[in-house]
């Protein structure tokens, strides 16, 4: 076993903590929301700006829905998009995510963030330098690459493969582990099968230190990546295995370990190996084997009908409802085994089921769909600050990413998000971001603005371009249409439009124009509303 | 509009620009801070020979009006932290648009109020009116002097269903404009007793804002639309020139 306090990683604390002030300088540094902000504007100008008929709205809720799910929120240009091509057009493109155009981002990423495509050893070159941050710059690039890549689809099932395949970004030498970790084993993968992220994942050096394998040996055994293989990455709790399976799989990976020296870090020590028999599942796995061994424990995982049922599970969780109709589950199970884990098939599965298609509206918002959705749907004016406001609200609704200490990851139900204060934390982001000049409180880094001036507001930070955002819209009921159009993009009930139009108007009538500036103001009450409403925080 | 470098001289200029354009109130100083991301306050409301002093608080800013709205004295030259500038406003009455050159969506406004006095609603615009753009359904406007009221009829057809849609509706004038709720009656039998139903289907504000102009803005409660349709006199009324 390799001693891990030596070497190029003597100098690294364990447990070393996220601290925000970090991904602040980070995103400072680059300028990284400004960036993105004016790519972002460039990029709306090129993609089909065109707004849709009314008669057309009506008609594409199924697009909006498919939307809502496979992405970090709606953007006006996709959406725009989607319009034109179909459900079934968006869902293909969106499934080549390869095809997509995104490279100004990638290179603009590279640009800003060189520690992304440093290699192992040149990170750990770097080790102990106080300017050296891979950590926080994975972070800061994986927020702007959810915020504002066109390949949201794709984006949308790295988070859910980073999430089933957890690992603890703080949780000692994974801070200088992870970013390669992301680059070689989760996202090349994220559309391909299953078996390359099973296989990648097993020898991540990554996962080998945060579930302890690589201290797993002949010697001293360590069953910890044994069972969550089972019970999280693959079967799933009641996936059928035994505690003394459990025992035999960690037999067989006894040895796969991390080498520090080494270009792939991932090593297998033949000396700490058990070569003994063992039995997994009912199968034997005879005496004398080595690497091979823990390789042909993850065929025997994947052939199994219960991992099928287990990621099936996951997904419609994730994409349709927190419980799942059955009907769906067996149906993208099946889809799962008959094409040996194909990850665009699968997807087809779920998405042109008639299941997802009558789950509208039924998935709470994650923090990170909910701060995306405002930062997608609303795009800020100019974004030197505005990240400050994402790290803080991800931070105190619990979602930065990489940040889950368990290896379940972060949950994916509604219960274990929602409660009387994250509720408020979400209300007060939607009426701070909608009104602008209210104090901005903890929700941004004050540092930002000089000693001496005036209190912060969110405006600072966040601000709207809310004359785009009205349009021509004028009366109290234009105004509401047109603000639920920009971040719902499908009506509401006729009784909850109606209040929002008498809150737009006050003691004028629904139909009379306001003048500008009263126009402007009641859209901003009307957007805070919106923003806090079942319609918003679920997608 | 008239650009000027300094609030003085922008003081001085307001006087004329009063007796230029015939303004009953004194001028105003209207001040707006330009920052990193946005226009503080980001809407304007003005009147004729007000001057509205741009000043920036944070970063370089160029001030320059939309192609749509062009605004006498934008673009401004690039101004640096500190800089102001003053605009004394000579345009026309209406909603003026302005930028920050190269960061688009730093969006403001000015309005300019139309202080002339607002043409009235009388016999003149009882006339049938429709939208050019939207030929083969229109309105009836009928005012009522004995009891000031207008009545409209508005003869069009279902959002979705395209099936035709008569609806009724009355309202006592506020100046130029009214507002009144809409009726569609339905159930009937032609020539027949039989109760006919008569739902609201909404709202409708009309602003006559000539002899010959009006605007209309609809809310279709249960159907969740809005909109706004310009109309036109369908024919000339002989009492139109009348008063």
């Amino acid at each position: 076993m390799m001693n891990f306090n030596a070497g190029p990683f003597a100098s690294v604390q364990r447990s070393r903590k996220l601290d925000l002030a970090r991904i602040d300088a980070v995103s400072r540094r680059t300028n990284i929301g400004h960036h993105l902000v004016q790519w972002q504007k460039n990029r709306a100008a090129v993609v089909t700006p065109k707004k849709a008929s009314a008669a057309f709205k009506g008609m594409d809720r199924s697009v909006v829905h498919l939307l809502n799910r496979t992405s970090f929120g709606i953007s006006g240009p996709d959406l725009n998009f989607a319009r034109e091509v179909g459900f079934e057009g968006y869902l293909e493109y969106q499934l080549n995510a390869q095809q997509i155009e995104e490279q100004f981002l990638e290179d603009l990423l590279a640009d800003l963030f060189p520690a992304l495509s440093l290699s192992y050893q040149e990170i750990f070159a770097r080790l102990g330098d106080e300017d050296f941050d891979p950590a926080s710059e994975l972070i800061v690039a994986t927020i702007a690459r959810q915020l504002f890549s066109p390949r949201q689809l794709f984006e949308v099932m790295t988070e859910f493969w980073t999430n089933h395949f957890n690992v603890f970004l703080f949780d000692g030498a994974v801070e200088y582990l992870k970013l390669v970790d992301d680059r070689l084993n989760i996202r090349p993968f994220a559309l391909s099968r299953f078996s390359d992220l099973l296989f990648a994942n097993a020898r991540s050096p990554a996962m080998l230190f945060y579930l302890d394998n690589f201290t797993n040996t002949q010697f001293g055994p360590n069953e910890n990546y044994a069972r969550e293989l089972m019970e999280l990455h693959t079967l799933g709790v009641d996936g059928g295995y035994t505690e003394n399976d459990v025992i035999e799989v960690a037999r067989c990976f006894t040895g796969w370990t991390i080498d520090p020296r080494t270009e792939e870090v991932f090593a297998f020590s033949e000396e700490d190996h058990d070569v003994g028999a063992k039995t997994v599942l009912g199968v034997e796995i005879p005496a004398g084997g080595g690497i091979e061994d823990g390789e042909q424990v993850l065929d025997l995982l994947l052939a199994e009908s219960a991992t099928a049922r287990f990621l099936a599970s996951k997904l419609c969780r994730r994409f349709i409802s927190d419980q799942p109709p059955e009907s769906v589950v067996n149906s993208v199970a099946q889809a799962f085994e008959s094409s040996d884990g194909d990850i665009p098939t699968v997807l087809r599965a779920v998405f042109l089921s008639d299941e997802f298609m009558a789950s509208e509206n039924q998935k709470f918002r994650r923090p990170a769909e909910l701060v995306g959705s405002m930062v997608r749907s609303l795009q800020p004016t100019d974004g030197s600050n505005f990240f400050s406001v994402i790290f803080r609200q991800l931070d105190s609704l619990g979602q930065i990413p990489f940040f889950a200490a368990d290896p379940t990851g972060y949950p994916d139900q509604q219960g274990d998000w929602l409660n009387t204060n994250a509720l408020l934390s979400r209300w007060n982001l939607g009426f701070s971001v909608a009104f602008g000049e209210v104090p901005a409180s903890t929700r941004v880094n004050a540092d930002d603005i000089p000693e001496g001036e005036r209190v912060p507001v969110m405006a600072d930070f966040f601000a709207l371009n809310m004359l785009d955002l009205i349009g021509p819209a004028r009366t109290p009921a234009q105004i509401v249409d047109q603000v639920l159009d920009g971040v719902l993009h499908r009506q509401i009930g006729v009784a909850d439009r109606n209040s929002l139009i008498a809150l737009a108007a006050g003691n004028s009538a629904a139909s009379a124009p306001l003048s500008l500036s009263a126009a402007v103001a009641a859209a901003r009450a009307v957007l805070a509303s919106a923003l806090a409403s079942r319609y918003f925080q679920n997608r | 509009m008239n650009a000027h470098n300094t609030p003085l001289l922008a003081g001085a200029i307001c006087g004329l620009a009063s007796l230029l354009i015939s303004m009953p109130g004194p001028c105003a100083d209207i001040a707006v801070e330009i920052r990193e991301n946005r226009f503080v306050p980001e809407v304007v409301a003005a009147e004729p020979g007000d001057t509205v002093i741009f000043t920036v608080g944070q970063g370089r800013h160029q001030i320059e009006a939309d192609l749509s709205t062009p605004i006498t004295g934008l673009p401004s030259n690039v101004l640096e932290t500190g800089q102001s500038l003053s605009l004394t406003l000579t345009d026309p009455p209406g909603e003026y648009f302005f930028t920050s050159a190269g960061q688009e969506n730093l969006r403001g406004a000015i309005t300019i109020a139309d202080l002339s006095e607002p043409n009235a609603i009388d016999n003149r615009i009882s006339s049938g009116w429709f939208n050019p753009q939207a030929p083969g359904q229109g309105l009836l406007f009928e005012y009522v002097p004995s009891t000031n009221i207008l009545v409209a009829y508005w003869f069009t057809f279902d959002f979705s269903s395209g099936e035709q849609l008569w609806l009724i509706g009355t309202g006592e004038p506020d100046n130029d404009q009214v507002t009144m709720e809409m009726l569609s009656a339905s159930g009937g039998i032609m020539n027949n007793s039989t109760p006919v139903s008569k739902p609201v289907w909404g709202e409708l504000t009309v602003n006559f804002s000539d002899c010959d102009n009006a605007t209309v803005w609809f809310n279709a409660a249960n159907a969740q639309q809005s909109g706004q349709v310009d109309l036109d006199r369908l024919y000339l009324s002989s009492l139109c020139e009348q008063e």
